[in-house]
């Protein structure tokens, strides 16, 4: 772990000098390498003046007469196994003056084709992208009288282990979770994914970080109108600081401004490659262990990948608990206070006296109760997030059991509006996507029914439809897949249907709409 | 106390047709700025002679108490409900 | 800007909840007393040859709306005169059905509160709608009538208890004019009021058969309505029904379910409000369409706002009372209706029809190039 922070923090930052360099216009920008070892070296040096950790090292190589021959590599970012053994070795002891072991070869091809001894070696003409897969892991070997760079893929350096993620546990699934390195994340989908029709195109992007970020899809599955508008979008991205994908997302989201997720993340490799499936579109960022889905309609909220592992059933009525959980999340306040204060008629006598005295020498009217038991839940559930488990869970304790037995004791809040916040909170627990959605969607309801009632809810629901019908990710309506009550589409939304049920992928999402080839119910 | 009734009555008034003059004006300038922006001299031209009328309007219909309906006044001309 | 025709579904599901709308919620028919399904019946009888003749005129110009076609059909002086009173129409239901919901939300639930603060907030919504194109209504109204069917099949079950079918007899006993009389105002009232889609929508591949459109929606709608009004005159009675401004919701009132589901009606009436909601915006979607046609130019999105003040403002000023509202709706409307629902499709469809055979010679070459 000691390794990680440095190498990490020159993979981010060390490509900044370079640019530096390259905004000055400095005369060796765009310069290629020469046949001169020694002024290639010292346009190198320049670049990098003033970096610690590139190492160079000379060797004499054993050829009639001696050539020097420089091997640089970035100290720490490199598998020094490799480039000891496959490397460093080889051009020590290979003998060069042996004609017999290089017959009528160039010098370069010798060294491509007998020396250096690992998988992937490019050759580099130009200075800058040599100095760019420099930065991003690899090794150079420059030899007098060359005029390129062997560039040595030699990449190797302290990543984390692969490990369960913390935010999307199941209890049946597989148990690993993307990391902080990307070609580790791609590889895990490549091992669920064994088909050439599985494509990964590589970009850099970030103008100072160039961080690599790689587009993945399903040829023959996913839309090439949405592949293009990806890319498109890509395109426009100018920032020059990649950390997260957040920084990409924020700028190719469509309704930048909308409190609705038009693009999902997942952290789980088995759920990237069930979106990829369903013709969706992932984007891998390198240095975090999210990976983009897009697109992202306002469904995913309410489908985990927990569902496609549990039985059918079962996960059917999770999955209509989660619904009625949203509902609940976003309307309990709301429609407490409309009963309680504009529609007591609706609540029966005996609760709705239970609720007076209840009520009696409460000072707030009931909106403002609602408004403060939210925020205050809201703080809690933001403190209990932010602090170290133990010392959470005694904030929690804290707050729920003794500022609300308090509260009520003392006739600031009235014990059915701490249930129904309670209620509220618990259930927006289900559906934990949307935190923010779903605590916006709870003040403008409880706002709007706090002055009509009931017909100040329901107006408030029409503005929020309006809002959603009117959103579209990537060409999508947001809303698409779940409005319409075709029997086909049904199978995935509202409940899960069976594996063997599932006939189609997700309507307007991809382009080979059949995923099973023989649907039927299996007969033992 | 009836004279008390009206007296609310009219601060009701006033006051939500406060808030809807307020609101179309804040509407009205921000779309005509755009308008003018996008050099759609007609449009922008139908548009305030849509807008103004409307906002006159909302300046007297809450200025007057007991207004006859537009129907009853329809109805006086044209002779057709029995009142 | 390209135009994204609706889908088949989306229409139907339109037409359903505008035919639905207000209706639900105003005492339609009264004067055929108990006889009121006959009534129901025989409008839409008399409305099935008035949506095919709209369905007609759309078919016989694809890809256009009513608007272009009074234009192509009538020349442009006149065409854009006739479109300026189509919007004048739409402007004026609008304003009508708004006024019944404010009324309405006004009478049974919050009477403190002053009538225009519901008309305003609903006619806001329906200004948003409007600019954000037809597109997000047609998708609401996916969203909307899946709800209100569920909510009505359970209301329909908890009323079953109340219903007393005696109220409905002695059936088609001597009433005969009552029932025509009834049947001529459900028809402008409100089966032939979707006329208004022949401004909203247009003939595409998508929609072909827009006589199967026409005949779906009507069917379905009518169907509802059928029941609805049906089932609440067998709860309340010709004579309750008669004399309430709002008889659907006093039928629901009696829903008692085991003395703890008790006086829903707010709760059913709610999603009333959904129907009313996509019948206001597709009412102020066609004003402004027609205004902005009339005025010759080509984007309807920057009429919204000024239309929705004095939408609101029309619609806030035009009753007084309730009562006021009720007698208009029996006594002037279908006058004031006939033009726009009968006389002015017929005119435009004959013309059409005699048109179309002058240019029976090369009348495929003639569209395409027009289209382009």
């Amino acid at each position: 772990m000691t390794k990680v922070t440095p190498t990490g923090l020159r993979r981010n930052i060390c490509t900044n000098r370079l640019t530096a360099a390259a905004d000055k216009k400095s005369p060796q920008v765009g310069r290629n390498f020469n046949c001169a070892l020694g002024s290639n070296i010292k346009v190198i040096q320049k670049i990098l003046q003033n970096d610690g950790l590139v190492i160079y090292r000379k060797i004499r190589l054993d050829t009639n007469p001696f050539r020097a021959c420089y091997v640089i590599y970035v100290d720490g970012m490199v598998n020094s196994d490799l480039l000891n053994e496959n490397i460093l070795r080889h051009l020590l002891i290979f003998n060069f003056g042996d004609r017999r072991q290089a017959p009528k070869m160039s010098f370069s091809d010798v060294l491509m084709n007998r020396v250096l001894s690992t998988g992937n070696v490019q050759t580099e003409k130009v200075i800058d992208s040599a100095i760019q897969s420099l930065l991003y892991g690899n090794v150079l070997v420059l030899v007098d009288g060359i005029p390129f760079a062997f560039v040595i893929d030699a990449k190797g350096w302290e990543i984390r282990s692969i490990s369960e993620p913390e935010t999307e546990r199941v209890v049946r699934g597989p148990r690993e979770g993307f990391i902080e390195n990307l070609i580790t994340n791609l590889t895990m989908i490549r091992r669920k994914m064994i088909n050439p029709a599985l494509k990964m195109v590589f970009r850099d992007i970030g103008t100072r970080t160039r961080t690599k970020i790689c587009i993945i899809y399903i040829e023959g599955i996913a839309r090439p109108e949405i592949i293009q508008e990806v890319y498109r979008r890509l395109d426009k991205v100018q920032l020059d600081g990649i950390l997260e994908p957040e920084y990409i997302i924020e700028f190719i989201r469509d309704a930048p401004l909308s409190p609705y997720e038009t693009i999902g993340t997942t952290e789980r490799p088995d759920t990237a490659v069930g979106k990829l499936l369903e013709g969706r579109i992932v984007i891998m960022v390198d240095g975090s262990p999210f990976a983009i889905t897009l697109p992202y309609l306002f469904l995913e909220y309410f489908q985990a990948n927990k569902d496609y592992y549990d039985s059918f059933l079962y996960s059917s009525a999770n999955r209509l608990l989660r619904y009625i959980s949203f509902f609940l999340t976003t309307s309990t306040p709301a429609i407490y206070v409309a009963l309680v204060n504009f529609h007591q008629e609706m609540i029966p006598t005996r609760l709705l006296i239970s609720i007076a005295s209840a009520k009696e020498g409460v000072p707030f009217p009931a909106a403002i109760e609602a408004f403060i038991m939210l925020m205050a839940f809201q703080l809690l559930r933001e403190a209990g997030v932010r602090l170290p488990s133990p010392v959470g869970q005694a904030v929690s304790i804290v707050g729920a059991l003794i500022l609300g037995e308090a509260a009520v004791t003392a006739k600031i809040i009235s014990a059915p509006m701490v249930i129904v916040v309670a209620l509220t909170g618990i259930s927006g627990f289900l559906v934990p996507e949307m935190p923010g959605v779903s605590f916006f969607l709870s003040l403008f309801f409880l706002f709007s029914s706090s002055f009509i009632g009931f017909f100040g809810y329901i107006f408030a629901v029409i503005a929020v439809t309006i809002h959603m019908t009117s959103l579209r990710s990537f060409g999508l309506p947001y809303l698409s897949n779940l409005t319409s009550i075709h029997g086909k589409e049904l199978k995935d939304t509202v409940v899960r249907a069976p594996w063997w049920w599932m006939t189609y992928r997700p309507r307007l999402l991809s382009r080979d709409k059949r995923r099973l080839a023989d649907p039927g119910r299996p007969e033992p | 106390m009836p004279s008390f009734q009206n007296r609310q009555e009219l601060v009701n008034e006033l006051e939500y047709h406060y808030f809807i003059f307020l609101l179309f004006s804040i509407f009205g300038i921000v779309e005509a700025i755009q308008l003018y922006h996008q050099k759609q001299r007609k449009e922008l031209t139908i548009y305030l002679f849509l807008l103004l009328p409307g906002l006159v309007i909302t300046v007297y219909t809450a200025t007057q108490v007991g207004l006859p309906s537009i129907a009853e006044e329809l109805g006086s001309w044209f002779g057709w409900m029995s009142q | 800007m390209k135009r994204e025709p609706l889908s088949f579904k989306q229409t139907v599901y339109l037409l359903i909840l505008f035919i639905i709308g207000s209706t639900i919620i105003l005492p339609v028919g009264t004067e055929a007393k108990q006889d009121i399904w006959a009534a129901v019946l025989l409008a839409i009888v008399m409305t099935l040859p008035v949506v095919l003749v709209y369905a007609r005129i759309l078919s016989l110009y694809p890809e256009r709306n009513l608007l272009e076609i009074n234009e192509q059909i009538l020349g442009k002086v006149v065409g854009r005169f006739i479109n300026f009173l189509f919007a004048f129409y739409a402007f004026t239901l609008c304003a009508l059905v708004l006024d019944n919901f404010g009324q309405f939300i006004n009478v049974t639930a919050i009477p403190e509160t002053p009538l225009a603060i519901p008309m305003l907030i609903l006619c806001l919504l329906a200004l948003w709608a409007t600019k954000e194109g037809l597109e997000v209504i047609a998708r609401s109204g996916e969203v909307y009538l899946p709800i209100i069917v569920f909510v009505a099949t359970f209301t329909f079950l908890f009323l079953t208890p109340n219903l007393n079918i005696n109220r409905l007899q002695p059936s088609l006993y001597q009433n005969s004019g009552g029932i025509v009389s009834a049947a001529l105002h459900l028809f402008s009232f409100p089966f032939a009021e979707t006329v208004i889609f022949t401004i909203i929508i247009y003939c595409t591949n998508k929609t072909k058969a827009m006589a199967k459109v026409y005949l779906a929606g009507l069917l379905i709608g009518g169907g509802i309505i059928l029941l609805s009004v049906t089932s609440v005159m067998a709860v309340i009675g010709p004579e309750r029904y008669q004399a309430s401004y709002f008889p659907a919701y006093l039928a629901v009132q009696t829903i008692n379910v085991g003395d703890f589901l008790q006086r829903v009606e707010v709760v059913v009436f709610l999603i009333a409000i959904f129907a009313g909601f996509i019948k206001i915006s597709l009412c102020f979607f066609a004003a402004c369409k027609g205004l902005s046609n009339a005025l010759g130019c080509k984007e309807y999105r920057f009429l919204t706002v000024p239309l929705g003040l004095l939408e609101f403002l029309f619609a806030s000023n035009l009753f007084n009372s309730t009562k006021q509202m009720a007698q208009w709706a029996s006594e002037v409307y279908l006058y004031f209706a006939f033009p726009f629902q009968v006389a002015l499709p017929m005119v435009i469809w004959i013309l059409g029809e005699v048109k179309r055979r002058g240019r029976q010679g090369s009348p495929e070459v003639d569209l395409h190039d027009e289209l382009r």
